[in-house]
């Protein structure tokens, strides 16, 4: 077992929301901490809270309850342009919807991931090829977006989010919407991502995408529990 | 890339995915600033029309114009004892008369020709051009000399020592009056300024140039401090007297003359006023519905941005400056056509039209307010969408 500090700590993070209906809890009390390196897949049906702790791991959502620590940082310390900086610098994510923007070429959706990064032209170009390399996609540089098949649109939208070269990568069902060759392909992405050293978390409800993890759990009613 | 450039493509590609869009709240908006550009032109030419207008009569100076039948009656020695009658009650005071009279004069076509007093120049402060005013021995021996406005000038004569006719005599030019006198009426008719022949008085006495009974008026320079308001009340009480009665003046000031502007301006100002404020609003409320529209379908790249680092600031500024470009461009269109249509316009309706820098600056500024102003709500909207929520909504 590493013994490096944690990228990513809960204690005892908890997320209830406010309903009309009276106050829901969407994520219970909840312990985990992934170390730099480690490919941590959380899978569960819809519903079961993995979307929201995927969410307070991007720092997109303030935990209701319990403390998050963010490479050494209590994220509770710190107000949101703080959580901002966090999140455009060192965190990555990956969406079920890609989230394309679908005028643009696919050279310009993985530059689009510098849009708030303070990084200057010659490095925006370099790592922008250097992400369409890993992911397998420089001869659809030019392409617009809109044009791209379901599986070519999720690897552009991973080689966006590993383009800033974050601490730790989320992945959000991102073969939610694939077939399965393409899922293949996603998937393939990631176990090569994972190797050269990237941090991955990874929520799905495809239970035969655990076995690419490192690290599996099951979230089922905002209970997260691992599996051996 | 600079924040600017990239705050400038993100906008340029937002507006072209929503073309329809853009292009309904830039119509909406180009109307209103064409409206606003029409209505300050209209404006400022009432505005600038009546500083000429005073300038053609003279500051500070009241004119009292005697009823007709008293001028009928009274004839050229009538009018002249009135004159005397004024010169003793205001002895620190210049007066002088200026009578229209009936007769052709050659070679100004159209003019219109005056009998006037030596000290008229003095009263309504013209100043001359060229050559000469009348003096004392004009007057007393009744010269045939003639002044002429600057516009008579340019409508026939050669100028200074020329010699033309009114009625059957020769009069001989000795002056021009510089750009700009007149007998303003409160009419907006006389912009370029009029064409007038001007005469001594004892000079059209002698030839019995007929007198136009209605164009009679003897022109007081009103004491420089006070209201001229105040003037005129004295003078009214000096009218009252018995010896002045049958003249019953009615007294002609730069305020009363600037009625006729006042009106004109109120109306414009109520009836294109109300209709520009109208289209810059509904300018204004359709830029924002569609904005307020296209935030929520941009929920989805909202949520994106913000997880890609974008803080409520950016987001906010994203929708500002596309609402600032709608308007800005909007500005530039409005402003082209209003100066097409004053173009158009100048000279075929009755009204005098302004084509200042103010007059086109000020709608493309008032423009680009509204887009700040009516983006508030859209920008704050998305701003305050929680990037969680954006993100599921996608």
């Amino acid at each position: 077992m590493t013994t490096a500090p944690a990228t990513l700590e809960l204690h005892g993070v908890e997320r209830r929301f406010d309903t009309p209906s009276g106050p829901v809890t969407a994520l219970r009390p909840t312990d985990l901490a992934i170390r730099p390196g480690e490919f941590v897949a959380i899978s569960g049906p819809s519903g079961s809270g993995k979307t929201t702790l995927l969410h307070l791991a991007a720092l997109l959502d303030r935990p209701t309850g319990g403390r998050l620590v963010f490479a050494g940082a209590d994220t509770g310390t710190l107000d949101e342009a703080g959580l901002d900086a966090l999140r455009r610098d060192r965190i990555g994510m990956v969406f079920q919807a890609f989230h394309l923007l679908p005028r643009r070429s696919v050279r310009d959706n993985i530059r689009f991931r510098f849009r708030y990064q303070h990084v200057d032209a010659a490095t925006e170009t370099a790592r922008t090829d250097e992400a369409m390399a890993w992911v397998g996609i420089a001869h659809l540089a030019d392409r617009e977006a809109r044009v791209l098949s379901g599986g070519e649109m999720q690897r552009v939208a991973i080689a966006r989010a590993v383009a800033g070269r974050p601490d730790l990568l989320l992945a959000d069902e991102p073969t939610g919407n694939l077939d399965q060759a393409n899922t293949r392909a996603v998937m393939d992405c990631f176990t090569r991502l994972h190797a050269a050293g990237l941090t991955i978390l990874m929520v799905t409800h495809n239970e035969a995408l655990l076995g690419f993890a490192t690290r599996r759990f099951h979230c089922a009613d905002g209970t997260l529990e691992e599996r051996r | 890339m600079s924040e600017a450039l990239r705050l400038r493509r993100d906008v340029a590609e937002s507006l072209r995915s929503q073309p329809a869009r853009a292009a309904l709240a830039l119509l909406a908006v180009t109307i209103g600033v064409t409206t606003l550009t029409l209505l300050l032109a209209m404006v400022g030419g009432l505005r600038a029309e009546a500083r000429r207008m005073i300038a053609a009569f003279g500051a500070q100076v009241v004119a009292a114009a005697p009823a007709p039948a008293a001028v009928q009656a009274g004839g050229y020695r009538g009018l002249d004892r009135w004159r005397a009658l004024w010169a003793e009650a205001e002895p620190d005071r210049p007066t002088a008369l200026m009578v229209r009279v009936g007769a052709e004069a050659e070679p100004w076509r159209g003019a219109t020709v005056w009998a006037v007093g030596t000290d008229l120049a003095i009263v309504r402060g013209w100043t001359l051009q060229e050559g000469r005013w009348f003096d004392a021995l004009d007057e007393a021996n009744g010269a045939r000399v003639a002044v002429i406005t600057d516009a008579a000038r340019r409508a026939g004569s050669p100028g200074v020592g020329s010699v033309g006719r009114i009625g059957d005599q020769p009069y001989t030019v000795i002056g021009i009056i510089r750009e700009g006198a007149g007998v303003p009426d409160g009419s907006t008719r006389h912009a370029g300024g009029e064409t007038l022949v001007l005469v001594p008085f004892a000079a059209a006495e002698r030839q019995r140039l007929p007198i136009e009974p209605g164009g009679a008026a003897l022109f007081l320079r009103a004491p420089p401090e006070g209201a001229t308001e105040t003037f005129t009340a004295r003078l009214d009480a000096l009218a009252a007297e018995p010896a002045w009665r049958a003249w019953q003046p009615r007294w002609i000031t730069p305020d009363s003359l600037l009625a006729g502007i006042r009106s004109w301006q109120r109306i414009i100002g109520l009836t294109a006023g109300s209709i520009a404020a109208l289209c810059l609003l509904l300018g204004g409320t359709t830029l924002m519905s569609l904005m307020l529209a296209e935030v929520r379908q941009r929920i989805p790249e909202i949520g994106l941005r913000r997880a890609l680092g974008a803080t409520r600031h950016d987001v906010a500024r994203l929708f500002v400056a596309e609402s600032i470009a709608i308007t800005g461009a909007a500005a530039v269109m409005g402003t082209a056509l209003a100066a097409v249509l004053l173009a158009v316009l100048d000279g075929r309706v009755p009204l005098p039209l302004q084509r200042d820098y103010f007059t086109f600056v000020i709608p493309a500024i008032v423009s680009i307010v509204i887009g700040s102003v009516f983006s508030f709500a859209p920008a704050r909207l998305a701003a305050g969408l929680s990037p969680a929520a954006a993100l599921r909504n996608g």
